[in-house]
This record gives C-alpha cells, sequence and structure tokens, in this order.
C-alpha cells in the first residue's frame, strides 16, 4: 500500500538538515533520515523491545526523500540523465549551465515528459526554459503555469522573468552564556559564537514523501502510522532542541491522481525500460548490473539512539555514546539516479562502530518511478 | 543491559503570549547591521520578522530556576549550566553536556514571533533609543549608543512542548512553569537593569496530545484556557491523566 504523507510546517517553522555541518544546510531530507526519524520514532512509542519484533517489517517499507509541494504541485527530483545536463549542439538563447541549474520536475511535468507531451529537445528547450521554468530550477507542466502566476500573484508573461521566494536560507549566530556572570562563554574547543544555516519555507509550500508500507498487517501499519504521526511534533533535521524542524500538521493520505495512474501495476507506464529513484539507494548484489545514471553521496553522520536515551541509567558511558558515536560512512545512489529493470535496494544494519549496544540502519530501500525519454530515441 | 525502556506517553504543549511591560531588547547580528542603522539591533529573521529565539527564552528560564536552587556548576572561573543529568534541571532541559544524559530530555522551547498589531507592520513594533555612555572621570558622555527595541505592548506567540515519559513528569512541568512566574519577575533580553524587557504570560492554554492522538484514535484535540499561571497549574492537575 503507497501513501503520500504531507507535512505542513508552522508558520514562521524553519529546518536544519545538515548530514555533517551545522554551518550549511541541505534542501533535501535524505530518505535514510526520514527512515532514522521513523523507527526513533517508533522506539519512543513502543519501546525497543517492540521495535526489535518488528523490525523485520520496518526494513521492508520502501521511502522517498522528503521533497517539496506548491499547493497541489509535487515536485520531484530531475532525472540525472545526460539529457539534463548536456546540450547536443548549440542552442540560441541556452547556455549549457541552465539545463545543469533544473534541480525538479513537478510530477505533471514528469508525465508530460513520459507521454511526449514535453518533448525535451534542443529545438524546444528555450520555450521551456523561458515560460516553464521557475526560479531557473523546476520545471513544471504547461498546464501549471496560469495556476503557479495566480499563487504568487505574478504579472509578467515569462516566468523567466520573475524570481519567487520559494525556500530561503538563513544562518543564525548562537552564543554560549556564563550562567551567574552572563558574559560569553568558551566551551568544549569551539568559540563563543558558532553559526548554524537553516531553510524556511514560503507560506504556499509544503513538504511531502511517499511511503510503501509493504505490509498489510493492521496492527504493524497502525503503530508505523503513529510512529510518522509523531513527526508533527517530534520534528525532523537538526537543531530540534532550539525549536528547529516542527509542523502544524503531518497528515497521511492516498497518492494524488498523477502518482496514483503512473505507480499503478498495470499502468501503460510499467512498460518502460527504466526506473528513477525517489530517495536514495544503497545497492545489493543483484542491483549493481542495473544502474544505469547516477550521482553518488555519502550517508552517515552521528548516531542519535532513541533506545539509549529512553532508558534511564547512570553509566555515563552510554549517554555520551547515544549521541556523539559517529556512523559509518557508506555511499549511496542519489534521488534521481536511472536504473534499469529493477532495484530493490538494501538496509545496511552495520553502520555503528564495533561493540555499540544496538544496530544502527541504513535505509537504502527507495520508492521507483518509470522513466523514459519519448521523442529522444538517442538519448544515451 | 536495562530492559525498563521508558516510552513516551504522550505530549503537553503549553501555548500563549508574551506579552512586553516595557520595551525589550534581544539583539541581532552584526550581519543585519546597515550603515546609518542602529548599533544594536533587534534579533529578526530571514524575512524580517521579529522574534525571541527558543534558545534564549529556554535559557533564561532555565537559568533562573538554576540560580534560585543553587544547580550550576564552577569551573575553571566559569559558573556553567549544570549536566549532572539527574537533577529536575537536567531532566527538563536536558544536561548541558549530552554526554551526561540519563533520561530523555523533557522540554522544546519553540522560536516565539512577534504578533504584529491590527495593520501595523513588523518594523512599526520598533523604537530606536539613544544611550550616553558617561566617562566616570571626566563626567562628559561619550559616543552615544543607539539600541533597538521592540516596544512596549508587543505580543509574541511561544509555544513550549512537554515530552511526557513517566507519572512524576508533572512535577517537571510544573517547574518549568515556576520558572516562567520567576520570569514574570525578572526580564528577557539585554540591560534589565534599566527597566528593559519586563514581561507576563498572557492567553495562556494548555494541549493535551496523549499517544492515542498520534495512533490517529482522536482527530483533534480541545486546547484548554487558562488565566494566569498559577490557572494554569490548576489546569495542568485537571487534566493530567497518566
Ligand atoms: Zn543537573
Amino acid at each position: 500500500m503507497k501513501k503520500v504523507v504531507v507535512l505542513k510546517p508552522k508558520i514562521n517553522s524553519k529546518f536544519h538538515f545538515g548530514n555533517l555541518s551545522l554551518e550549511e544546510s541541505e534542501n533535501i531530507l535524505h530518505s535514510n533520515s526520514l527512515f532514522s526519524a521513523i523507527v526513533n520514532n517508533y522506539v519512543k512509542l513502543y519501546g525497543e523491545d517492540d521495535l526489535n519484533s518488528n523490525i523485520k517489517n520496518l526494513k521492508e517499507i520502501k521511502l522517498s526523500s522528503l521533497l517539496y509541494k506548491i499547493k497541489n504541485i509535487y515536485l520531484i527530483p530531475k532525472p540525472e540523465h545526460p539529457r539534463f545536463y548536456i546540450l547536443k549542439e548549440k542552442v540560441n538563447g541556452v547556455r549549457p549551465k541552465d539545463i545543469k541549474k533544473i534541480q525538479f520536475f513537478s510530477i505533471k511535468a514528469y508525465r508530460d515528459l513520459l507521454d511526449g507531451n514535453l518533448q525535451w529537445t534542443e529545438k524546444n528547450l528555450k520555450d521551456i526554459i523561458d515560460h516553464q521554468t521557475i526560479n531557473k530550477s523546476i520545471v513544471i507542466s504547461k498546464n501549471e503555469i496560469e495556476e503557479i502566476k495566480k499563487i504568487f500573484g505574478i504579472k509578467a508573461e515569462k516566468l523567466k522573468n520573475t524570481k519567487i521566494n520559494l525556500i530561503s536560507k538563513q544562518i543564525e549566530q548562537k552564543v554560549a552564556i556564563d550562567r551567574l556572570k552572563e558574559t560569553t562563554l568558551k566551551m568544549e574547543g569551539r568559540g563563543q559564537l558558532y553559526n548554524i544555516e537553516f531553510i524556511k519555507l514560503n507560506e504556499n509550500v509544503e513538504f511531502y514523501f511517499l511511503i510503501d508500507y509493504n505490509n498489510e498487517d493492521k496492527e504493524f501499519i497502525k503503530k508505523l502510522e503513529a510512529s510518522i504521526k509523531l513527526i508533527e511534533d517530534e520534528g525532523l533535521g537538526g537543531k530540534r532542541s532550539i525549536g528547529a524542524g516542527f509542523f502544524e500538521k503531518v497528515e497521511i493520505v492516498d497518492l494524488p491522481k498523477d502518482f496514483d495512474e503512473i505507480l499503478d501495476k498495470n499502468s501503460k507506464y510499467n512498460n518502460l525500460e527504466c526506473k528513477m529513484l525517489l530517495g536514495v539507494g544503497i545497492p545489493n548484489k543483484e542491483d549493481i548490473k542495473n544502474i544505469e545514471y547516477y550521482k553518488l553521496i555519502e550517508i552517515g553522520g552521528y548516531i542519535h539512539s532513541t533506545s539509549i536515551l529512553t532508558k534511564p541509567s547512570n553509566n555515563l558511558e552510554r549517554g555520551k555514546k547515544a549521541l556523539t558515536t559517529p556512523k559509518r560512512n557508506i555511499l549511496s545512489l542519489t534521488e534521481g539516479s536511472i536504473v534499469k529493470n529493477d532495484f530493490k535496494g538494501k538496509v545496511e544494519e552495520d553502520l555503528a562502530p564495533e561493540g555499540f549496544e544496538h544496530k544502527v540502519y541504513a535505509h537504502g530501500k527507495p520508492i521507483l518511478i518509470p522513466f523514459g525519454l519519448k521523442g529522444d530515441n538517442n538519448g544515451s | 543491559m536495562e530492559n525498563n525502556n521508558l516510552t513516551l506517553k504522550g505530549k503537553i504543549i503549553l501555548e500563549g503570549n508574551i506579552k512586553l511591560l516595557t520595551g525589550m531588547h534581544i539583539g541581532g547580528t552584526k550581519e543585519t547591521l546597515k550603515i546609518g542603522g542602529t548599533d544594536n539591533p533587534v534579533i529578526k529573521d530571514a524575512f524580517d520578522n521579529i522574534l525571541i529565539p527558543g534558545s534564549s527564552l529556554k535559557g533564561k528560564i532555565r537559568s533562573l530556576l538554576e540560580k534560585k536552587d543553587g544547580l550550576y556548576k564552577h569551573e575553571k572561573n566559569s559558573y556553567i549550566p549544570c549536566d549532572c543529568g539527574e537533577c529536575y534541571i537536567c531532566k527538563i532541559f536536558g544536561p548541558h553536556k549530552s554526554d551526561n544524559i540519563k533520561e530523555p530530555t523533557r522540554v522544546i522551547v519553540r522560536d516565539a514571533y512577534l504578533i504584529p498589531k491590527e495593520g501595523k507592520k513588523q518594523y512599526e513594533h520598533l523604537e530606536v533609543k539613544a544611550e550616553n555612555i558617561i566617562d566616570r572621570v571626566k563626567g562628559t558622555a561619550q559616543h552615544p549608543r543607539f539600541t533597538e527595541r521592540v516596544v512596549k505592548d508587543s505580543e509574541f506567540k511561544f509555544e513550549v512542548v512537554f515530552n511526557v515519559y513517566k507519572k512524576d513528569d508533572i512535577d517537571l512541568i510544573k517547574k518549568f512553569i515556576e520558572g516562567m512566574r520567576l520570569l514574570e519577575d525578572d526580564y528577557l533580553g539585554g540591560s534589565g537593569s534599566r527597566g528593559y524587557g519586563k514581561i507576563k504570560f498572557e492567553s495562556l492554554k494548555i494541549v493535551n496530545k496523549p499517544k492515542e492522538y498520534y495512533e490517529g484514535k482522536m482527530k483533534e484535540v480541545e486546547p484548554i484556557p487558562a488565566k494566569d499561571l498559577d490557572d494554569l497549574i490548576k489546569k495542568l492537575n485537571e487534566i493530567w491523566n497518566y
């Protein structure tokens, strides 16, 4: 059963999605981090013993990364296919970097691409970039142009000539203070001041992700959905202790029409030879031969052990380990990577260093969406 | 290995307004400093919305409770936050060094944003005050500093979330409310000694989100209003079902 989870930020909510550094925030929270958040919430609600008896089911779920939606326009990553990176021939008014800069397609524009209604050819590129591209980075369907203009009150004829403040970044300076003297304090090898980058969303923008439960067990699904719903007040990403990452509402609903029709087992799109990853993929042995076009990222960071933190203890070492133990970094395919036939992915279990109290997982089973370029015979 | 795992029983959310009884200054960063502007601007986010950072509010309430009960540490000639992991401060706010964590941290304090008054823009809630620094020896005024303040009577929306793990956690929430009361007798932000930053908590509400809410057994939760901090404790006693 596939569902979409819609996460509506609170007014003025800010988010920090960083793998390794505080100084910079990424735009996307990868599906492996979503998985960790869901598992942590599961432990919070039902405890570690329950987790251990259900981890098999949890490891079977498939996820997309945390993506953006503008009202009812759902954005998905740009395919990592060479056609979206290089120009075959010179096009007047289009520079090579104009197509490199594109990061997202709306699901409708993507469907147009599959149907051949959006022809990604040198002849059409200027028109696509001038009229169908927001902020030089998001390609939408022809049918969505008027809607976007209405939502943001855009008067200009060409979308190219407007800039919409969809996601903005801000840097905050934090400072440590002495308790009694109320002066600044140097601590733990770090200076008095440190910077953290946050992202904020336009009021018309929300987050969403796709999930495939891959399970029919009602009791398990109830617990899984509660762990997802808890994200509402538990938050996502870094710096939650200072109020970042929270939501007004987290709702689990049926797939929107376009997703439903493309992802349906009986849809015509299933004849397409290729598929695109909507989350990060950790290949298993059989997957490797199917990888076509890809980008790699390192996933890892620090362990945030809910199961240790929710066990009262007087052992100083344990608390320390729960938050400061680095994970083993592993490479995975990014969102947008293209595979042939199928890609199952796997959940890596041994991300914790030797002797750590429990297993630490990296989820690498992404939701796939059929991919093909119509009207472009020599695409590769 | 210990097996008595704590599980989350629910969340208690306190919300309401922070009303300024006197002008308040919480300093922003130098990056927001523009030529011809003030020396010492108030904190704003990237959209120019004025806010009290959750960390400032949390830090102030924590330090007031620490001072009252002597729960801080003296180390290398500095007074630093408690990190024993066992006292109520460490349970509510988390030990200062996460190393010493022994129980899950109970409280999250969100950023409190200015609620613009009807028909007013954000900046219309600000004033710039000139302050002279007097030379102690010569008795003359030196270069005046220009400090930006949020004007009296402005209101901020605050929200505090408590994770409930144990039956006794009600005492931790009451301690936090006690800290809010200490804050009402103290000040928020800079220059408190000069009368800045006196505040009052108003339009208080308490929201109870038990585990059943997240499991989808109840659609909505109804916020319960409270007149003041005393009433908030009374309402907390009434709704407590953990
Ligand atoms: Zn302590």
